[in-house]
């Protein structure tokens, strides 16, 4: 593996922390199922515990990168613990915040959707720890998977018009074009205002299917085999940069890190293209 | 000997039950809500159980009266009369048969029954009494809003979802304010009713629990009710009849002329549609009324989350149309922000309260948010928040389960 893809993919992992740990301003899905039976000190100590964690993972990360330990060093078992505790939290959150929310259709598909937050931290450990062809083949497959979780777990919100998803994207063209609604000082002016919010929220409940379409179309041709989609991963990665966009186009720049625990929604795409592109070369090369 | 050695627990024990008995908050006692909860009405055969009477739009002349049967029976119907003496009775009645009556979804063949009633007369006592194909509830009763200027209360309180004993502590401690005043008129919900919306053994729960916010002598504090996170999926339309109409849940309730409570839906899309409504509600609202509040389920100014993703659609118009109190839930503390406008403080700003305590365990609050110190408050424990809304001033106040005051602030009006 390439030396600076798998710094491009411990940078991807250190971004996605930074939202992780910023995140943690407010209780973890962990925190709200375990409140309940254990009550608030210990779930708040739970919260800080990992949010100390994550902030220090944020630190340690890239100097493990620099380092470059040799394998089975004590550094480097460091370095697979941060790892896998990075992607273990992720997936604790996913199961969690479904469990939380037992019954809401959206919350249930996070264990897929998150899909690519927990692969990230696992595929670098497995590229570290056995860098052959045969084991880069099938850590690529796990991303591969990995992604196609996260499109299927967006697809699927966007199909079910997920109301959030809908004040994305009204609440990005309020960004660019306007809020008439908040401009408007007369009555008149607010009838048109009205209309126009109508129109957008229509047009968002009719593009919103039309992207589920989209995001299952991608997850397919992505996990076609025997075949590697460039054009298709930087596409997704495109999309995926622009979905996780626009946490902060919508809402500002308070909610970066919406932004950046979403990260890997198109850093991995864009980490499938360059390493399809860098085999791409080396071939030509050689 | 043996006489004289017993005659001491014996005194204590009479004393000891004694104060049970005649404490004036005897819900701190879990024995005691238990107790209470063992004679809630079962949902059992034929007859009405889990009634509730909800507001919505017009609470001054309309009224729905809802409840269940566990079977689907033939003839629903509340009776009902203005109350002519201090005493219940029904000689002069007029009755509603159920416009809406159907299966609870996912239940296990309950049905809920909805008599939607107007025509009512303002500041008017009802006495009513449900009739399910023969078995016939208890006469209650309930007010109706005001049609005038005068002085009257709202509760307001969130997230009952879990704490079962606690929440019929707080239940307890409703009807008891609601029981020695009867300038208190209803109670609005500010949502995160039951862990899991879907889930009808829960909501079911909920609903004979509810029957503990009715005092002994059958005074029912009519629901407004706001749908929270945890309340997703059909069965919240079904018990509260669709309030502000399905898939939106979100109104306006003119309490009375001079007060206008707005409910929002922060489980929908917060733009869109519902924030231009908003704004025409409000520049509506506002030449009109005195006291113009507004609640919804998650907080924009949280005392222990992030920010709601409602916050950049609402909170311009709240500002823009100096709304005097806004009612949020979902944190599980008590909170009062100072006056926030334009993301500062702000003397002329607005003050947001919260955050749940009818029964959730508590958080600790995260104080050392800017907009949370002083003159702001936080803390935590189970709690309603009772609003006074007078000419001259609106006055607020946090009542925990054992009636001391957490919080008070006084608002004049603008």
């Amino acid at each position: 593996m390439n030396n600076r893809l798998l710094w491009f993919l411990r940078i991807l992992i250190v971004i996605q922390s930074l939202g992780y740990a910023a995140k943690l301003v407010g209780p973890s899905a962990l925190n709200s199922f375990l409140l309940d039976s254990m009550g608030d000190p210990f779930v708040t100590n739970l919260d800080g515990s990992v949010e100390a964690f994550l902030w220090i993972a944020c630190g340690v990360l890239p100097v493990l990168g620099f380092l470059n330990p040799p394998a089975r060093s004590l550094a480097r078992r460091l370095d697979f613990s941060i790892l896998g505790l990075l992607a273990g939290w992720s997936f604790v959150l996913a199961i969690f915040s479904w469990l939380v929310n037992l019954g809401n259709p959206f919350h249930a598909t996070d264990p897929v959707g998150h899909a690519v937050r927990f692969a990230a931290p696992l595929a670098l450990i497995l590229f570290t720890a056995f860098p052959s062809e045969d084991w880069e083949f099938k850590v690529m497959w796990i991303l591969r998977w990995g992604v196609a979780g996260t499109f299927i777990g967006h697809g699927l919100c966007a199909l079910w018009i997920k109301p959030s998803f809908i004040d994305l994207i009204v609440g990005t063209m309020n960004s660019f074009l306007g809020d008439p609604v908040l401009t408007a000082g007369s009555l008149e002016a607010l009838d048109e205002a009205f209309a126009v919010a109508a129109s957008r929220q229509a047009f968002a409940e009719a593009a919103l299917p039309i992207i589920a379409i989209q995001d299952f179309i991608l997850v397919g041709l992505l996990l076609l085999p025997h075949r590697k989609m460039k054009r298709i991963a930087l596409w997704m990665a495109v999309w995926g940069i622009v979905t996780a966009m626009s946490r902060m186009t919508a809402y500002g720049w308070d909610f970066w890190h919406d932004l950046a625990l979403r990260i890997c929604n198109g850093g991995i795409p864009l980490f499938l293209w360059c390493y399809w592109k860098s085999q791409d070369s080396t071939k030509t090369s050689s | 000997m043996k006489l004289k050695s017993l005659a001491l627990p014996l005194l204590l024990s009479t004393l000891f039950f004694s104060f049970k008995l005649f404490s004036d908050t005897p819900w701190l006692d879990k024995d005691y809500v238990e107790k209470r909860m063992e004679g809630m009405a079962s949902v059992q055969g034929e007859g009405p159980s889990q009634w509730r009477v909800i507001w919505t739009k017009e609470p001054s002349t309309k009224a729905t009266i809802s409840w269940t049967t566990a079977k689907k029976g033939s003839v629903h119907k509340v009776r009902y009369g203005i109350r002519s003496s201090g005493i219940a009775e029904l000689s002069t009645s007029q009755a509603q048969e159920a416009q809406r009556s159907d299966a609870y979804t996912s239940a296990k063949g309950e049905y809920y029954h909805h008599a939607r009633i107007s025509g009512l007369k303002p500041s008017t006592t009802y006495d009513f009494e449900i009739d399910s194909d023969g078995k016939k509830s208890p006469v209650m009763h309930f007010t109706t809003a005001p049609a005038d200027d005068r002085e009257f209360r709202l509760l307001f309180g969130g997230d009952s979802r879990t704490g079962i004993v606690s929440r019929g502590q707080v239940n307890l401690l409703m009807a008891d304010l609601s029981e020695k005043d009867d300038q208190l008129i209803a109670f609005a919900h500010g949502g995160d009713y039951i862990v899991s919306g879907k889930n009808w053994g829960q909501w079911s729960t909920w609903l004979s629990q509810h029957e503990l916010t009715v005092t002994k002598s059958g005074k029912v504090l009519p629901i407004i009710p706001t749908r929270g996170n945890h309340d997703s999926g059909p069965l919240y339309d079904e018990i509260f009849d669709k309030p502000g109409g399905k898939g939106k849940n979100y109104f306006h309730t003119m309490i009375s002329p001079k007060v206008a409570l707005v409910t929002l839906n922060s489980e929908i899309s917060a733009g869109g549609e519902q924030q231009a409504w908003l704004a025409k509600t409000l520049f509506d609202l506002r030449p009109k009324v005195r006291w113009l509040l507004a609640e919804y389920h998650r907080p924009v100014w949280p005392a222990v989350k992030g920010p709601g993703k409602a916050k950049n659609f609402w909170v311009p118009l709240f500002e823009k149309f100096n709304l005097d109190l806004v009612v949020e839930s979902d944190g599980h503390v008590i909170k009062r922000t100072v006056p926030i406008r334009n993301e500062k403080k702000d003397p002329t700003g607005i003050v947001y309260v919260g955050e749940g305590g009818l029964g959730v365990p508590q958080r600790k609050p995260k104080s050392d948010r800017w907009y949370l110190q002083k003159p702001g408050m936080t803390g935590a424990g189970h709690h309603v928040m009772r609003v006074t809304f007078g000419k001259k001033k609106m006055d607020y106040e946090v009542v925990l389960l054992d009636r001391k005051q957490a919080d008070k602030h006084q608002f004049l009006p603008r």
